[in-house]
């Protein structure tokens, strides 16, 4: 137990990834997304560096040319009178956000309140001009600082970034929504190339999903694309062998059915004259006789079940359809073939509901259902015929065990494993065909067959034939006569 | 710390940066002028031509 319990944690771990793997479309979509992004980001990164370095430099020889010129007044007015410093500092006239800053004398003038970097002043004022870019609270300044020797005094000029802070903001957020434009388009040219190129894996898929209904000669058409044409090419030549060999199995069984069918008839016919002659026979002799004539009879109904099949296989099945009224021929199968009287009950509308159906399969199908019943059930309870829009659904209820869910698509299927466990027990002498070409039959008329619990909760099975009505024959028609084992609905006591 | 906060927190470290960076840049220290480039004879000590 501990081992199987590893086991399944082992699994568990190695399925979780696969789950949450994105499929190839959306890792398409996925890939040119982030592409987009990646590729307007550098491109926005690119362009944000250099429009700000060009504008800052730009904004910088500006504010020194300005700062040469507001230098030059305030040497020209020290020089003229070279006490009156605060009138030097009037005569600059300063562009909005620009402070004009004099030291002299070991004194400071200013306009407004001003602080100039140590820095930079310990340089200025060693005779270097020298600027400094510098934040001061939320704001980037520019202070270009000049030594004037020729009146003892150095001027500094404080210029402000803000606006310019402003703009960048505004060409940041602008580069920004283009690249969100950008992932955005780059995600749709994702979805639309990954439609295009998926395209022919869309076309496989349906093809796989065709074949494996049943219509094995799909096949996907060619397409240009050198990689998609290779995967095409051997989807196709694998349809190609996937259907040779289905159809070379089914010429066999039905080559081998065929041949079996002689040397069958000719047992069948020594067996009738040796029943002809049963009363000659001593008491062994006519045990073995009967064995005989059972196993023969079992034998011939597989074989003519198995030729049954291969024309299904094969397509070599046709309909010979006929409009009958279906509650009539639900009713007269059920007599037909029940030993013991079974309740035909009728829905709303169910009375001369017209249907096109090949009556020979039809009959077929009913006698199947009511054998396996008998088989497996001890025998039907009651058959109802319901019309629901423009479908018909007959139902086959039993009393029996019933089916667990896992069963439920298994017991049509040839040789079915509840077939062979039954027999094995000794509940069945049935071939294991009947509910197989049950659904062949139904599937060529374009219907459906399945099995539920019965509706009433009780214990037991109810087989459903689903098929399409001919819509004239609905409810407008009078309800014919019902006969002694036709009972509609509301008549029957719940 | 697991790989992948690893990786979300490189991330947005790099986008704090970017978003940083986004203003004027400062300068560590003072940045000297060319004496030759200053116009009108500012840097000129009537004192010292001599």
């Amino acid at each position: 137990m501990a081992t199987r319990a590893t086991g399944t944690r082992r699994r568990v771990r190695a399925t979780i990834p696969h789950a949450r793997r994105l499929g190839l479309r959306a890792r398409l979509i996925t890939a040119f997304a982030l592409g987009g992004l990646a590729l307007s980001a550098l491109m926005a990164l690119i362009s944000f560096s250099l429009v700000r370095q060009n504008l800052v430099e730009q904004h910088e020889r500006t504010a020194t040319a300005e700062a040469y010129v507001n230098a030059r007044v305030v040497r020209d007015t020290l020089r003229g009178d070279s006490t009156d410093v605060a009138g030097a500092l009037d005569a600059v006239q300063a562009q909005p956000g620009s402070t004009p800053v004099l030291y002299r004398d070991g004194e400071w003038y200013a306009a407004t309140g001003a602080t100039i970097p140590i820095l930079l002043r310990d340089e200025v004022l060693a005779g270097q001009p020298a600027s400094l870019r510098y934040t001061s609270g939320d704001d980037t300044l520019l202070v270009v600082g000049l030594p004037l020797p020729a009146v003892g005094a150095a001027y500094f000029e404080i210029s402000s970034f803000a606006e310019l802070e402003g703009t960048l903001r505004s060409l940041a957020l602008s580069l920004v929504v283009a690249g969100l434009v950008t992932t955005v388009a780059g995600a749709a040219l994702g979805a639309y190339a990954s439609r295009h190129v998926l395209r022919p894996l869309a076309e496989v898929r349906q093809a796989a999903a065709a074949i494996a209904g049943g219509r094995l000669d799909t096949r996907v058409a060619r397409v240009d694309d050198a990689d998609l044409g290779a995967l095409v090419g051997s989807f196709n030549d694998m349809a190609s062998a996937l259907q040779e060999r289905i159809e070379s199995d089914n010429r066999f069984a039905s080559d081998v059915s065929h041949e079996l069918r002689s040397p069958l008839t000719t047992l069948a016919a020594a067996v009738e004259v040796l029943e002809g002659q049963r009363d000659e026979l001593p008491e062994r002799a006519r045990a073995a006789l009967d064995l005989l004539r059972d196993d023969i009879g079992r034998f011939t109904a597989m074989v003519d079940g198995l030729l049954e099949i291969s024309r299904f296989d094969a397509g070599a099945a046709h309909l010979a359809l006929d409009e009958v009224d279906i509650a009539e021929l639900v009713r007269q199968s059920v007599t037909a073939n029940s030993d013991e009287p079974v309740p035909v009950i009728l829905g709303p509308g169910a009375s001369g509901c017209i249907v096109d159906v090949d009556k020979r399969r039809f009959v077929q199908v009913m006698a199947n259902l009511l054998d396996n019943a008998r088989k497996y059930a001890g025998g039907a309870t009651r058959v109802t015929v319901e019309v629901n829009g423009v479908m018909v659904r007959i139902g086959v209820e039993d009393s029996g065990p019933g089916i667990s869910p896992d069963e439920r698509e298994r017991v049509f299927e040839r040789f079915s494993r509840a077939h062979r466990e039954a027999r094995s027990r000794g509940m069945s002498d049935g071939v294991g065909l009947g509910l197989s070409l049950v659904r062949g039959h139904v599937e060529l008329h374009g219907g459906r067959v399945w099995v539920e619990d019965r509706p009433d909760g009780e214990p037991g099975a109810r087989f459903v034939i689903e098929l399409a009505s001919v819509l004239r024959g609905l409810p407008d028609e009078p309800e014919p006569d019902l006969g002694p084992a036709a009972v509609p609905a509301s008549e029957v006591e719940s | 710390m697991t790989r992948r906060r690893l990786r979300k927190a490189l991330v947005g470290a790099a986008l704090v940066v970017a978003l940083a960076n986004c203003g004027v840049p400062t300068d560590s220290e003072p940045r000297r002028i060319d004496s030759e480039q200053v116009p009108f004879g500012l840097l000129e000590d009537p004192n010292n031509q001599n």
